[in-house]
């Protein structure tokens, strides 16, 4: 890459990061109690929750790792990302009415809170606060770990500033994250989320033209080059095959209801009724970015069938080559900074709920009420964790972006699918089932990745888990006698 | 479907059931090896695909007939059935069903079709030489992103339409705001 474009591209990036610290002092004024800093206040409107939502659930494992699976596999990896209107509404469907109400009936500030508030349960709060923040590590980790392999490969494209290491771009990229998220809490970041939500549809509008564009022949030339390579990989299952492809589909459709991150902006929003209009936002906004996961990734394959692009060291370099080599320098300097968007859109949030799991609901669990100075211990946890977390993964072992962000993705979905989605929708459901559940999923899933158990046909491991953690929390529930409830969560249960 | 009375749970267990005993069944199949896909050298199981024989970096399907053309039933019974227990569970948040429980189905049963349609022509796709583009994509994938993907926004349209009807209802939100207002008044409410 010349150095004119690289400037240009490094540019957008500058401004990006500096827009963001902006926003951590604005938001700085408006946050002035836990309530705030974890919740914003249930103050959100409906465009700001509608891009919240999809932002943090298009991270770096679908604008890094997303591209980067589909040049490794084809199209195996749509089954993650086309399946986004149902798994939207299996968030809306399921829990934008009865979290938000018993959000708002009993003061919620976490997730945990309205789980214990629903089962009376404070091992069902511990064991949710748990599973948040066995998730929020990794996948906390992995975001800084993507954010810092895009800025050293700026970083290293211009020519004046000396080699970087990617030790340094850990450090930068934790550093701006950190202090707009301990600065602004959840407020700074779903304002950062709308802006970056923004950003991601327009570059992946542009980059999805600009990749058919950059292959000979276009779409057909694609195609025709990747069937010729290989029929499979262009198939509606890639190479990865028909069984472990459509594993991917309920994992990322009933999975997305148990996407901390996602679901506990819905306990935001100013009014109940705006999530009417708050789904075709978030999955329209969703589906337009999934056009960026599957045409770079098809496009990079393709160029290097054709012998237009050399082979790619590692798949994650993907949609990053193909910006430096296939891209205007406006086009890649948009795109960058979508792609930090989309890394630090869902990072903030992890910040945020790891923050809330630590100071709080781990807290209340083991003693019954929360620390005191909370708003203070709630930053300082969010400073540790950004710092744990890139340590983390840079000493364990390192893997795809997308396939680590997959891990994570079926932690949550196994462990709080049964505990949130059904469980707020069936008075049936029991505490002992929901605890049972939650224990389940995380030795299942966190077995199967420790001790490197391959499940036949490429079938995911989380699917396992959550199969298992389902049909576990039925019949546990089904088989118990009816729960009492408190009656103003039976109240709202019935509504 | 929430209703104390409601046999949606039951179904759902019994569609959890299903897919445990479907997972059973594919692992008692076991992947089908090939010697082709590793250049002759040794037997690989094919099922998720091999290393591409010129690109380290890629993975490679293989044959996509030795090793889907006897599991396509599987595939599609798989499919199915995740579909039905997704249906189930969206249909486990709407408190009154009658009004929704059609044309959920309705969307459901489309997006199913388009399912269905994927795998018979995905059969034809391995079976002939060339593929027949439509749209520039092979008649399964044009099947997945021009019909299985846009069919998903049925539901979306559904979750607007009905919203105020069924999902959230005027008399739904008076009430919570009883209920709010009962609580914060240090009772309880039923």
């Amino acid at each position: 890459m010349d150095d004119s474009r690289a400037l240009v591209v490094l540019s957008f990036v500058i401004a990006y990061l500096a827009m963001c610290v902006g926003v951590g002092v604005w938001a700085l004024r408006r946050t002035t109690s836990t309530r705030d800093f974890f919740m914003a206040g249930r103050d959100l409107g409906i465009l700001v929750t509608g891009l919240a939502v999809f932002s943090s659930q298009m991270s770096g494992f679908g604008f890094v790792g997303g591209p980067g699976l589909v040049y490794r596999m084809g199209l195996s990896s749509a089954w993650m990302t086309v399946v986004s209107p149902l798994a939207f509404c299996s968030v809306f469907f399921l829990l934008a009415k009865r979290l938000r109400m018993i959000a708002e009936l009993r003061d919620t500030i976490s997730l945990p809170d309205a789980v214990a508030a629903r089962y009376g349960s404070e091992w069902s709060r511990l064991l949710t606060a748990v599973a948040i923040l066995l998730g929020v590590i990794g996948y906390l980790g992995t975001q800084i770990l993507a954010m810092a392999t895009v800025l050293r490969d700026i970083l290293n494209n211009v020519s004046f500033i000396p080699e970087v290491s990617i030790v340094t771009c850990m450090a930068i990229a934790c550093a701006v994250l950190v202090f707009y998220c301990v600065t602004g809490g959840i407020l700074a970041s779903v304002y950062t989320d709308l802006v970056q939500g923004g950003i991601m549809i327009v570059a992946a509008v542009f980059v999805f033209f600009a990749a058919i564009n950059a292959v000979d022949g276009g779409l057909t030339g694609l195609v025709t080059t990747l069937v010729a390579d290989d029929p499979e990989a262009i198939s509606p299952w890639g190479t990865l095959g028909m069984l472990g492809a459509m594993s991917w589909f309920v994992v990322f459709t009933l999975g997305g209801a148990g996407q901390p991150h996602v679901i506990t902006k819905l306990m935001m929003n100013r009014r109940v009724e705006d999530a009417r209009r708050t789904l075709p936002v978030s999955a329209g906004g969703y589906a337009i970015c999934s056009l960026l996961w599957l045409s770079i990734g098809l496009a990079m394959r393709a160029l290097v069938i054709q012998g237009g692009h050399p082979e790619l060291v590692n798949p994650d370099e993907a949609a990053p080559q193909f910006l430096q080599f296939h891209a205007g320098p406006i086009l890649a300097g948009i795109v960058f900074a979508g792609l930090f968007a989309a890394i630090m859109s869902t990072a903030d949030s992890f910040l945020n709920l790891g923050a809330a799991a630590v100071v709080h609901d781990i807290p209340r669990a083991l003693t019954g009420r929360s620390l005191a100075n909370e708003l203070f211990w709630a930053r300082a946890a969010t400073v540790g964790l950004a710092v744990g977390s890139a340590a983390f993964v840079l000493y364990s072992r390192q893997d795809l972006v997308a396939l680590l962000g997959a891990f994570g993705w079926s932690t949550f979905a196994a462990a709080l699918v049964p505990t949130v989605a059904i469980g707020f929708n069936w008075k049936r459901a029991t505490a002992t089932a929901a605890n049972v559940a939650i224990a389940t999923s995380l030795v299942v899933n966190f077995g199967i990745e420790l001790f490197g158990v391959t499940v036949p046909y490429g079938i995911n491991g989380g699917f396992v888990a959550l199969l298992l953690s389902m049909t576990l929390f039925f019949g546990i529930s089904l088989v118990s006698p009816p729960p009492r409830l408190d009656r103003d969560i039976e109240a709202v249960m019935e509504l | 479907m929430n209703d104390p009375g409601s046999k949606l749970p039951v179904v759902l267990f019994v569609l959890l059931l299903a897919l445990c005993a479907t997972l059973a069944v594919v692992f008692l199949l076991g992947e089908i090896p090939s010697q082709e896909a590793a250049g002759g050298g040794e037997l690989v199981a094919l099922g998720h695909g091999t290393t591409h024989p010129a690109f380290s970096s890629m993975d490679h399907g293989g044959d996509g007939f030795v090793r889907h053309g006897t599991r396509l039933w599987v595939g599609w019974v798989f499919g199915v059935l995740q579909l039905a227990l997704i249906v189930g569970c969206l249909a486990l948040g709407v408190r009154r069903p009658r009004a929704v429980q059609g044309p959920l189905l309705a969307s459901g049963i489309v997006i199913g079709l388009m399912m269905t349609m994927m795998i018979i022509t995905y059969r034809g796709y391995l079976e002939g030489a060339t593929p027949v583009l439509f749209w520039s994509l092979p008649a399964p994938t044009a099947w997945f992103l021009y019909g299985f993907w846009p069919a998903q926004f049925l539901v979306v349209v559904l979750y607007v339409v009905a919203f105020s009807r069924s999902l959230v209802t005027p008399g739904d939100l008076r009430r919570f705001q009883e209920i709010l207002n009962t609580s914060r008044a240090g009772g309880t409410d039923g």
